[in-house]
């Protein structure tokens, strides 16, 4: 019993709290009532009990727990995006390995990513796709690595002007993608290159795509965008924008 | 390919429709259960927008009501655990779910008042002076230094007597589901 008398907050006897305690616990009661979550430094002063003792009669406000309007309409919204970016790839999930290249130029030009096989095409055609990042009439086209250098299972980050995006070879296919993430503008990082499967995650609140920019986990709303690529000569250029940041 | 991009373009409604019943009728409940057990709006919604997410991958197939509501919860629940696991990770405590007072029950539709129930029992256990603080503080929204007005106190007093009624109600919470760390060392024994 005896070595427990320095940990304060399960003890019997109430010990006198320091002005640092008294401080921090304030500021974390007015984030509480200010609909805000409290600072970290403020909550690691506490033990969680006192934190969760109180959580509970904070929501014990008449009315204090109803969801705000906008909250629930952005919620929905958000929520029926990741549906329907959901959908294209259930479908693509049962198509047979013949039809699956078709497939994903399909792809490309609705939800998905932009994906050309690395050998056999010498000049893809560009069309305007709404939801690439960067329009044809807009940009402009970088040399951003040498095919060889991107052998299956590569992903690399590169810049094109004011865009930081990644080129990925999954299985023979090249592809690129948006390097920020959808949530919060953070830069995305690849995943651990050991992951047997290739994707992004967000240094800010660990958001995860996956090799088709799909959103597999957080808080992240939309998929990434998809970036126009262009293999001539052996050489890979990405589709930027005309000037830099 | 042609109609497939037609197809990608009209994408407004369908797939989200039978998903729109299940999301109205339960954002708001799990928005609840969440906030009831975490407190502040910030945390809840993000918390709540997680729970969504997660489950849009779930939900895209065609589920039961019912069998969406308990996912949701049990996805709620797992998330409020987390939420509670980080803000313990600064102390050195480390956090079995079933040591948090919080956590003693499973029937979700009830617990948000079941919650509610148990901050007023936590309140009334409290002495006169505590239990007034926390009133001001808490059910009206008072500050400190509001709080100290009314009750003829300084602020410096407000504020240290909120942080021992909060600690001991924190105490008296954990005696009625066991204390924390004599729980714990059962659970630990037991697993072994």
């Amino acid at each position: 019993m005896s070595e427990e008398i320095r940990s304060t907050p399960n003890q019997n006897e109430p010990t006198q709290p320091s002005v640092d305690e008294v401080a921090g616990l304030d500021r974390y009661l007015d984030a509480l009532l200010q609909d805000r979550q409290p600072d970290a430094d403020d909550a690691a002063k506490l033990d969680v009990a006192t934190q969760q003792v109180a959580a509970q009669l904070r929501a014990t406000r008449e009315g204090a727990e109803e969801p705000s309007k906008q909250f629930l309409g952005s919620l929905e919204r958000s929520v029926s995006q990741a549906i329907r970016s959901e959908k294209p790839k259930q479908r693509k999930a049962g198509v047979s390995r013949g039809t699956f290249l078709r497939g994903t130029l399909a792809v490309a030009s609705g939800a998905g990513i932009g994906i050309i096989a690395t050998e056999g095409v010498k000049d893809l055609q560009v069309a305007s796709r709404p939801t690439q990042l960067v329009r044809s009439g807009n940009g402009r086209w970088y040399d951003i690595a040498s095919a060889a250098e991107l052998s299956p299972g590569t992903i690399r980050r590169f810049t094109a002007g004011g865009v930081v995006g990644y080129v990925l070879n999954v299985e023979g296919r090249l592809s690129a993608m948006s390097g920020v993430c959808t949530h919060m503008g953070c830069l995305l990082k690849p995943l651990n290159p050991a992951a047997s499967e290739a994707g992004l995650r967000c240094l800010c609140h660990d958001s995860r795509f996956d090799a088709q920019g799909q959103v597999t986990q957080g808080l992240a709303p939309k998929p990434l965008a998809p970036i126009t690529l262009h293999v001539e000569n052996g050489r890979v250029y990405a589709l930027g924008t005309r000037e830099s940041v | 390919m042609a109609g497939q991009r037609r197809e990608e373009h009209q994408q407004s409604e369908p797939a989200y429709e039978t998903l729109g019943s299940a999301f109205s009728e339960n954002a708001t409940l799990i928005y609840r259960f969440i906030f009831s057990k975490v407190g502040n709006r910030e945390t809840a919604e993000d918390l709540t927008s997680q729970v969504f997410l997660k489950a849009t991958r779930w939900l895209a197939l065609d589920r039961s009501a019912d069998s969406v509501r308990s996912w949701l919860y049990s996805s709620a629940r797992s998330s409020i655990v987390d939420y509670w696991k980080e803000q313990s990770r600064a102390r050195f405590v480390p956090l079995d779910e079933s040591q948090l007072p919080i956590f003693c029950g499973t029937d979700d539709s009830e617990e948000v008042r079941r919650s509610r129930t148990r901050a007023t029992q936590v309140l009334e256990a409290l002495p006169p002076r505590e239990r007034e603080v926390l009133r001001l503080r808490f059910l009206r929204g008072y500050s400190a230094a509001e709080a100290a007005q009314t009750l003829g106190l300084t602020p410096g007093n407000v504020r240290v007597l909120q942080l021992r009624a909060l600690r001991r109600a924190a105490q008296s919470g954990a005696t009625v589901h066991e204390d924390g760390r004599e729980s714990r060392q059962v659970e630990e024994d037991g697993g072994k």
